[in-house]
């Protein structure tokens, strides 16, 4: 499925900002620098040409290191899907959406109640994603509790490549152990080690820790995929007033030092790898202490942000469509919006976000329907207006004419289907009908959408021998935690 | 046809009744006929329905049995795709366009006293003091295209002028809009006028218009509103006893 396309990205930075917002990176990676955590890529800097503290752990990294990274990272990135008609192309044109994922919480489909996510709850996320318009990449959504700790995101890939035929994106490898046997499940599914890295199946988000640091055992994870030609992300989310200056600049220029010098080790460690950058720029609510994921500010960064990776020729991974809300509803809407809009008129390559409320914790099934219809509506949105002889219509103003009637007229027909958004979940009757029709909630109709979703079976089941070859490497997994 | 029957026909006589073969063709044919005057409804080929019918009737075809089975057949399967929400507004009325372009055809040819058509009437309006039809306007297309014969005053009539017409047309229905506020009185005054001229009870009055709500129609005594234009098609199909 190719994403939405995007006819010309609204920008959020001018020229000059862009560069302004450079050179002050690489200014400051070169004077302030970065700490980084990992022996590995302190060697590699360091031989490169870096100035590197043992100490702090603090390397200062010249400017012409960085943008030799820069020329070096690789500029075409598809994330592949176990089914080819679900690739997802991230060059540069195109918005790609992504569920949100890892949430601890679930709401329980039948019962309503609120608790901790089990495997059950994955799966069912996964089958609802299969039903949306616009779903291209696949997060697990939430994690499988009622499995060990141990093996937890070993389960999660398992029942993902189980339920969905997308590319699946996870951000729980956190040693270069998990990495290894993440790698050997995808190698499984995908048949060897070349066709992994030809056409990659699985990515791995890998977080920075603003300000200014990366955790060792994140980058050498990063490192082990790279290796495997695995795409990843380096994941920066400066928070603007705590762990990132306020001001939304600032704190794109802390993200953008995070992203280069990972950039940078990920080019030293692997030449050629591919790396996304990814971003979550939300302030911190300074009234609540939560994280104000469906904030515009978290929206607005990240278009900010997409226009400096693509200035790098890098694709993006946005947070946005989030919300701190505790419930489906208005609240829920405005929040995503917020947070959503002006990362798809933007053209930011992927967006991560929809199907959890409570800023990404909490899985709502329901809220997956919801969202795929509000990124239809800005989809529409992005797309413009189509100003041609044909869009013009001027032959049939003049058939018409005055007074007249357009809707019996072949040209209406013809265009009325891309010209229009036509709701899917949206209900624009009168009072009387949707009154007459039980007066439903929003909630109610995706409610009703989403039993039918749980009711199709996967698509491309794995293979029983496959399943087998995953259960053997989980159980493996689960031997060593012994 | 299959091949036996090919092979029977070019004998001279159909298989089964010993009917000369030309003739079992020609009932071939007009069924084929009413297949492709239907199907042409359903695809909307306002274009090339005049020439269809024409050459329908050229070969034999019941002009009454090319309107009920065909193009009456047709608009039906079109208005129920339209209310499962497979088809949209433009779709129904460029349907009922083209169904229009071949009973304009095929009309003027059934036979006087052959079981004429049934058509109910409306006779819509928008007040007196309101110049507002844009929803009314959607009514009567609506109508139209659910087959309904629609005679469309136009805006700011007086309860006089819509009466008159409406006995003169022996409407079933009348319906009658009205945006303002200010203007909704004129509804009431149109249905007591029905009461006092003892015309009332002769059709059926249904009001429509941002402002109106179903306790205000019943307030009037009219015989119902309806939130928007797909629910006045319900409306107006019960009250001349088709539909729920």
């Amino acid at each position: 499925m190719s994403g939405i396309s995007i006819r010309r990205p609204y920008p959020v930075l001018a020229k000059d900002d862009i560069g302004r917002i450079h050179e002050a990176a690489l200014r400051e990676l070169e004077r302030i620098g970065v700490k980084v955590g990992t022996a590995k890529g302190r060697a590699l800097l360091k031989k490169a040409g870096a100035t590197v503290d043992e100490r702090t752990e603090v390397v200062k990294i010249p400017a012409s290191l960085v943008e030799e990274a820069i020329d070096r990272t690789s500029k075409r990135i598809v994330l592949a899907g176990r089914n080819p008609e679900e690739d997802a192309d991230l060059d540069r044109q195109h918005v790609h959406i992504c569920n949100d994922g890892n949430g601890p919480l679930a709401i329980d489909f039948e019962t309503g109640e609120r608790r901790l996510s089990t495997a059950d709850d994955l799966a069912k996320s996964a089958l609802v994603s299969n039903a949306l318009d616009n779903l291209h990449v696949f997060w697990p959504m939430v994690t499988s509790q009622d499995e060990p700790a141990s093996i937890r995101t070993y389960v999660d890939l398992k029942v993902s490549f189980m339920h969905t035929d997308k590319h699946v994106q996870f951000a729980t490898a956190v040693t270069p152990e998990n990495a290894r046997r993440l790698i050997a499940m995808a190698v499984a599914v995908a048949g060897s080690g070349e066709a992994l890295r030809d056409r990659p199946i699985v990515s791995s988000v890998h977080t920075s820790i603003a300000p200014l640091q990366h955790d060792g055992g994140n980058m050498d994870t990063a490192f082990v995929f790279g290796e495997a030609g695995v795409p990843v992300a380096i994941f920066t989310m400066p928070g603007p007033g705590t762990s990132g200056p306020v001001t939304l600049a600032g704190a794109i220029v802390v993200a953008a030092m995070e992203f280069l010098s990972g950039l940078t080790m990920c080019q030293l460690a692997n030449p050629g790898c591919p790396v996304i950058w990814g971003t979550g720029i939300a302030p911190l609510d300074m009234r609540t202490t939560t994280r104000a994921g469906g904030s515009p500010e978290h929206g607005l960064t990240g278009a900010a942000v997409t226009q400096l990776a693509h200035a790098y020729g890098v694709p993006s991974l946005c947070g946005g469509f989030d919300a701190t809300a505790s419930v489906p509803g208005t609240q829920a809407a405005l929040e995503q919006f917020a947070s959503g809009l002006s990362l798809v008129l933007g053209g930011a390559d992927l967006i991560v976000g929809t199907g959890l409320l409570e800023d990404a914790r909490t899985l709502w099934l329901e809220q997956l329907f919801i969202d795929d219809e509000m990124v239809s509506m800005i989809r529409r949105i992005a797309e413009g207006v189509i100003v041609d002889e044909v869009h013009l219509a001027l032959d049939v103003i003049e058939k018409v004419g005055i007074g007249g009637m357009f809707l019996g007229q072949r040209h209406t027909v013809d265009h009325l289907r891309t010209e229009h958004y036509l709701p899917k979940l949206v209900d624009r009757r009168s009072f009387d009908l949707w009154a007459a029709d039980g007066r439903k909630t929003m909630e109610q109709r995706a409610r009703e959408r989403v039993r039918e979703a749980l009711a199709r079976p996967p698509p491309h089941p794995l293979p029983p021998e496959t399943v087998r070859e995953l259960d053997a490497i989980i159980d493996a997994a689960r031997a060593v935690a012994r | 046809m299959s091949n036996f029957l090919a092979e029977v026909c070019a004998k001279g006589f159909s298989a089964r009744r010993g009917v000369p073969c030309h003739r079992a063709a020609e009932v071939n044919t007009t069924e084929d006929y009413v297949a492709r005057l239907k199907k042409a409804v359903i695809e909307y080929d306002m274009e090339g329905m005049p020439a269809l019918a024409k050459d329908a009737l050229d070969h034999g075809l019941d002009p009454l049995q090319g309107i009920e089975k065909g193009l009456a057949a047709g608009i039906r399967e079109v208005g129920q795709r339209f209310g499962a929400g497979d088809l949209f507004l433009p779709e129904l009325v460029m349907a009922a366009e083209t169904m229009r372009a071949g009973v304009a055809v095929l009309e003027p040819h059934v036979p006087k006293g052959a079981g004429a058509r049934v058509t109910h009437k409306v006779v819509l309006a928008t007040v007196q003091d309101d110049i507002h039809e844009i929803g009314k306007n959607l009514v009567a297309t609506m109508l139209t295209a659910n087959g309904f014969d629609v005679i469309d005053l136009g805006v700011n009539q007086s309860s006089d002028v819509i009466l008159k017409k409406a006995a003169d047309e022996h409407a079933e229905i009348v319906g009658v809009s009205a945006l303002m506020t200010t203007s909704m009185p004129r509804m009431k005054e149109l249905i007591n006028a029905a009461a006092s001229k003892g015309v009332r009870a002769k059709g059926k009055f249904v009001i429509g218009g941002a402002p109106v709500t179903e306790q205000y129609a019943k307030d009037i005594g009219s015989d119902g509103t309806a939130g928007d234009a797909s629910g006045a098609v319900r409306l107006a199909q019960k009250l001349i006893g088709k539909g729920q």
